[in-house]
């Protein structure tokens, strides 16, 4: 149960032009599940490592329970790196490779013995401990690394992507291993990726980098109901940004004015946003448009079975529409709809001048 | 790319019977086998023979004699062994050392400069060892190096380090300091990472690394005889000096105890040349 706390953490590279990880403030609370978001060379790999004791930080300060670690090295910091691939050492047995670290400690056999039969267990392996890591599928390799970080009973566990490599069926079962194991031993959890899916359907708190800095901290369901900035909503898959501007609780665009009493902003140039299933779709009609209303024509949809996913053209805007089960096919390419956004779920986000 | 790749990758590819690749492969089995074991033949005859001359296929006399002289402790060989393998095995001890943190900064780092550095590194062996030896050769009387074991150690070193440094630049290439860093979060300090993860994964490549520096530096003449001419006397020098004065026979003889070592290092190295591991550097088979 440690507190991780980055203050203006950040490094630099000798050979990068800007900071790979620039002034960056973070709290991992306690025992929780945690996601560094971002795509490749945002600094989230670098934080890890730095976190783990690998790196340096330039400036700024890594606590644990609120004690620096800065001076701690990586062998006694208890911060535990598994990564995606490179997983086990491929020279030792299972067993060898699950017990390394109590090695390093120089405990007995008997007792490495047992806390590593005790480990497999408890990544669901039990009795492999004699095979080698190529005999293992990857999967079987992956819960293996998980033993081997775990048995040091580490303050912090730190995972690289730890879904990305597996088969999708591999996935939940990996995932309800991974969250089952947190739970249990209430390790702070870090883990850093690029999906955002996989951030989504892991972790407590989400925190979003882009080139170094930190975007938004928060948890999953706040990245689409009220991103931080157009990036963020397009990081997270949603297209639906008009530019426009915000005063006294209206957002004006030109495609009209819309009531939308959430803001990230009090007044002044903003871009209002709306998940695709919040939108409400209807037949075009000869009456007057009302308030939060504005027309479109469909581009072009797909059936999902479950729903339907339209790209609607609005003037110069695409808008992406998910339409509800009991509405899957109600429109053609090229017709002509209504579109209806509720003002309770719109979010007006600033707006970079 | 590589005779271990190409010794070992046919076999296990041509179990489709007798295509036209298979026929070829073998037959290029059969002539590296030969271009490899042949000089050994006529050495063979020529250290038996009292009297071979020019028409016949085989000697017309038959002699144990030059045999006889290479055992004989007059003829010095043993002490000359001794002072080949006290030469050699430090040199491919250094050239080890210096080549694991050397070639880790080529093959795993880029810093301005590199293309100079690795120049510089094989300089020595651009240049004719006559010439680098000669020079040495001055800077070392002036340090009391001359005429001295250590004086020759230094000497073959210069040669024998720049090809280890190179194959280990390639193992480093290959290889992904990860592991490393799994090891220190899990609790190794940096002794036990090297001992445990580092040293494992370039093992291969550094039993590589070590048989060219002991072969460079047992086959090593002119720079052994500049720098300790007279005072150390290897086994190649006895070699030189055999086949200077026309003793055929002998020189055979000295040749085949003079590969003798060599053969027996590539046997215990052979293992790692054809082992399935990853990181064996230019020799690897990824």
């Amino acid at each position: 149960m440690t507190e991780v706390m980055l203050t203006d953490l950040t490094k630099n590279f000798p050979s990068g032009a800007r900071p790979s990880v620039d002034r960056l403030n973070l709290t991992f609370t306690s025992g929780k599940i945690h996601a560094l978001l971002g795509p490749s060379g945002c600094g989230k790999t670098t934080t890890m490592k730095m976190i783990a004791g690998i790196l340096q930080p330039s400036a700024g300060e890594i606590t644990f329970d609120g004690a620096s670690v800065l001076r701690v090295r990586a062998e006694r910091r208890g911060a535990v790196m598994v990564f995606q691939n490179h997983l086990l050492f491929p020279y030792m047995s299972v067993g060898d490779n699950v017990g390394f670290a109590l090695k390093m400690r120089n405990e007995s056999r008997v007792v490495i013995r047992a806390r590593v039969e005790e480990m497999l267990e408890l990544v669901k392996l039990p009795g492999l401990a004699d095979r080698r890591p190529k005999q293992l599928s990857g999967g079987q390799q992956q819960r293996v690394a998980l033993a081997r970080a775990l048995i040091v009973k580490p303050n912090v566990l730190l995972l690289d992507e730890p879904l990305s490599n597996l088969d999708a069926h591999l996935r939940e079962d990996m995932r309800e291993l991974i969250l089952g194991i947190q739970r249990q031993l209430g390790i702070t959890t870090v883990f850093v990726t690029h999906d955002q899916e996989e951030a989504v359907v892991m972790a407590d708190q989400i925190a979003l980098m882009f080139d170094g800095v930190l975007h938004q901290n928060a948890a999953p369901d706040q990245f689409y109901d009220c991103p931080a900035s157009e990036r963020v909503a397009r990081f997270f898959g949603n297209i639906n940004v008009l530019p426009g501007t915000y005063a006294g609780g209206l957002f004006t665009s030109a495609r009209g004015a819309f009531h939308a009493p959430r803001a990230a902003i009090t007044e002044g140039p903003g871009s209002l946003t709306i998940r695709p299933e919040a939108i409400r779709l209807g037949r075009a009609s000869a009456e007057t448009r009302a308030a939060n209303q504005m027309d479109g024509y469909v581009l072009s949809h797909i059936y999902k079975g479950t729903h339907a996913r339209y790209k609607i053209a609005a003037g110069d805007l695409v808008l992406e529409v998910v339409t509800a089960p009991e509405a899957t096919q109600l429109h053609g390419d090229g017709d002509t709809v209504r579109l209806t956004l509720p003002p309770e779920k719109l979010w007006v986000m600033p707006r970079p001048a | 790319m590589t005779t271990a790749q190409f010794l070992t990758k046919p076999i296990a590819s041509s179990r489709s019977g007798l295509t036209l690749m298979g026929l070829l492969r073998g037959a290029a089995l059969v002539l590296l086998a030969l271009w490899l074991v042949g000089p050994f033949i006529p050495m063979l005859v020529w250290s038996f023979a009292h009297r071979w001359t020019f028409p016949d296929l085989l000697p017309k006399q038959w002699s144990l004699e030059a045999w006889t002289y290479v055992a004989d402790p007059a003829a010095q060989v043993l002490p000359a062994i001794l002072d080949s393998l006290l030469i050699a095995v430090p040199v491919t001890l250094l050239s080890a050392a210096i080549a694991i943190p050397a070639g880790r900064a080529l093959g795993l780092h880029r810093f301005r400069g590199k293309r100079i550095v690795e120049f510089l590194i094989l300089a020595p062996n651009i240049i004719p060892g006559l010439t680098v030896a000669l020079g040495i050769q001055i800077v070392f009387i002036n340090y009391g190096l001359d005429n001295t074991i250590v004086g020759v150690i230094l000497v073959h070193l210069v040669a024998s380090m720049s090809y280890a440094v190179l194959v280990m630049a390639g193992v480093f290439s290959n290889y992904d300091p990860e592991a490393e860093e799994v090891a220190r979060t899990l609790g190794a300090n940096r002794f036990q990472t090297f001992l445990h993860v580092t040293f494992p994964a370039i093992l291969p490549g550094l039993v590589v690394a070590s048989l060219f520096a002991f072969l460079i530096s047992w086959d090593q003449y002119v720079t052994t005889i500049i720098i300790a001419g007279g005072f150390v006397k290897t086994l190649s020098i006895l070699v030189v000096a055999a086949a200077g004065g026309g003793e055929r026979a002998i020189t055979a003889a000295l040749s085949i105890v003079f590969v003798g070592p060599a053969i027996l290092f590539l046997i215990i190295a052979s293992k790692y040349l054809t082992g399935e591991n990853s990181s064996a550097g230019g020799l690897g088979r990824r």
